[in-house]
């Protein structure tokens, strides 16, 4: 296992890297709470995928992240294993990903945003692991095998039971300045300026954040999602969100590793705060 | 040949119009089948199941009729006297069919009203099942243990109907006795962390805990975990497992009720022996 403090982030970086495998060779890839086992025969792939420890709370685990050649008396003995038939694909391109649903984001202390005070956050979230493979070189489009949360996440319901709607909850330290954010390689970023355009406060305790509409773009110290701006005209009126449609800009040199699981410019949603919980009465 | 000779005897006029009737009534089931096929490929399709299944009913409804009609003009009869003899015989026959009458009036009421929709889950009086059709007469459902149940509209009108897939999501309610011995608020924090490492159980609406009095045997306490609705066997089997595991690792005791044997002043009491640990 490496240790995170005396790599650099391209190194740590490389975990996403395309991973040849020789036929009969098996692996672990172990990335934050997962462990994925894979071995090829040929054409055939047998993938294994466990949570480590199920008693610890979910996301609490080590963020670690390696990848080791075992021997086959260590390879689990279960009836799980999956096997997968795939021409021509030798290589393994493990692609971070954006999680399948939004995420309800709990800062560790409530902020208030006073009227026409405009706000900068970086919220920091788990990535997904898109398992695909395909030949080497890239020739041709790698197919996806499977994708899955690196850490485990709990389901959260955001919003009143009837019309609400089901979500990943995360509690995640409200980062405000720049350079004290983490650098992780399966975490990512998501910029996200606040507005408050309206006459009343507006208490920052929880936000509900629509990472599918967000593409991943990898930097040279941190994965980054494009920003988004908020723009909060009152209670009574519709919650403006806004994700941008370039890459972020708070590092020079960022590429695409993954688009939007979901298209969209812009999207009105009324139940981003959970002010507007409080207010309707939910 | 025989078959060729006995046409003979039929008068040419009753033949044509036999033959105009049964070619009427053969390009008719056509059109009508093709027509339900093509609604069925076109406008109906982004409808839900519940809504597709109405507009199919109504559309099945008004092109028999048609068809009907027009096989009747065919043969020669009136239409219009036919219709007000329908009128008289409508009364006898409503007379007659009461029940029959009442269930499809129940069943509008239904269609309108929509209290559930083909696919949710229903409890009908002691009748619990997955709904297949919702019909002008009846409703029909499915149980767990796949049995058919067809259930009168006049009856699902009259009786509380529970939807119990209407919501996207549900509280599990689990009411359990804990000790008089243990700290309430040391196994309300260990049932906290029970639900929020529990997959299948939702962070948000919080967890409910509700101390609900003293019993018998310990104290009454209610624990409510919300779901999502397909969950139910999952958070149910996983929960109630991971509950007492937990228990039994933190020797929390969960009281039952004792008995104690009392033989009665009559006869002499039990003997007792005592077995001392080694």
């Amino acid at each position: 296992m490496k240790n995170m403090e005396s790599v650099s982030f391209s190194e740590k970086l490389a975990i996403w890297n395309p991973y040849p495998l020789e036929s009969g060779i098996c692996v672990r890839f172990s990335l934050g709470d997962l462990d994925v086992w894979v071995e090829r025969y040929d054409i055939e792939w047998h993938v294994h995928t466990e949570y480590r420890d199920k008693s610890v709370p979910m996301g609490n685990s080590d963020p670690i992240f390696r990848i080791e050649s075992i021997s086959k008396e260590q390879k689990p003995i279960t009836t799980e294993w999956k096997h997968y038939l795939v021409r021509n694909a030798p290589c393994i391109y493990p692609t971070p990903a954006i999680p399948d649903r939004p995420l309800v984001v709990k800062p560790d202390r409530l902020l208030v945003i006073l009227p026409g005070e405009t706000a900068q956050f970086f919220i920091f979230f788990p990535l997904w692991l898109r398992f695909m493979v395909g030949p080497i070189g890239r020739k041709v489009t790698p197919k996806l095998l499977f994708e899955m949360p690196i850490f485990r996440m709990k389901s959260t319901w955001f919003g009143d039971p009837v019309s609400g709607e089901l979500c990943y909850a995360t509690e995640t330290r409200l980062f405000t300045d720049f350079h004290s954010l983490p650098e992780h390689p399966l975490f990512a970023i998501c910029p996200l300026r606040i507005r408050n355009e309206s006459a009343i406060e507006l208490p920052f305790d929880k936000i509900c954040l629509h990472t599918e509409v967000l593409s991943l773009y990898g930097g040279e110290s941190r994965i980054w999602t494009n920003a988004s701006e908020v723009i909060f005209k009152g209670a009574e009126q519709e919650t403006v969100v806004e994700p941008s449609k370039h890459p972020p800009s708070f590092e020079p040199k960022v590429r695409l590793l993954a688009s939007p699981r979901q298209v969209s410019d812009i999207w009105y949603f009324k139940r981003t705060f959970s002010l507007l919980k409080i207010i309707t009465g939910f | 040949m025989k078959i060729l000779d006995w046409l003979k005897y039929i008068p040419s006029e009753v033949f044509q119009k036999g033959l105009n009737v049964g070619i009427t009534l053969l390009v008719g089931v056509v059109i009508i089948r093709f027509l339900l096929y093509l609604s069925a490929k076109t406008f109906l399709k982004p409808l839900s199941e519940h809504s597709k299944l109405i507009v199919r009913n109504v559309l099945l409804y008004i092109a028999s009729t048609v068809l009907v009609i027009t096989l009747l003009r065919q043969v020669g009869l009136d239409v219009s006297t036919l219709l007000g003899a329908a009128g008289i015989i409508g009364v006898a026959i409503g007379f007659a069919s009461q029940t029959s009458v009442s269930n499809m009036i129940s069943g509008i009421f239904l269609l309108s009203e929509r209290p559930f929709e083909v696919g949710d889950v229903i409890k009908v009086g002691d009748k619990t099942g997955i709904v297949s059709s919702i019909d002008l007469m009846s409703i029909k459902i499915r149980t767990f243990d796949n049995l058919f149940i067809r259930i009168p509209n006049q009856m699902v009108l009259n009786t509380e109907v529970t939807n119990i897939t209407r919501f996207p999501i549900r509280r599990m309610d689990i009411s359990f006795q804990i000790a008089y011995k243990e700290d309430l608020e040391r196994v309300r924090k260990l049932l906290m962390e029970v639900v929020e490492v529990n997959p299948y159980a939702l962070r948000e609406p919080e967890p409910l805990w509700i101390v609900q009095g003293f019993g018998e045997s310990g104290i009454n306490v209610l624990l409510g975990v919300w779901f999502q609705k397909q969950d139910f066997v999952n958070l149910k089997n996983s929960l109630l497992q991971e509950i007492k595991e937990r228990f039994d690792r933190e020797h929390i005791e969960i009281p039952f009720p004792h008995r104690t044997l009392y033989t009665g002043s009559v006869t002499e009491p039990l003997p007792i022996r005592i077995v001392q640990d080694r």
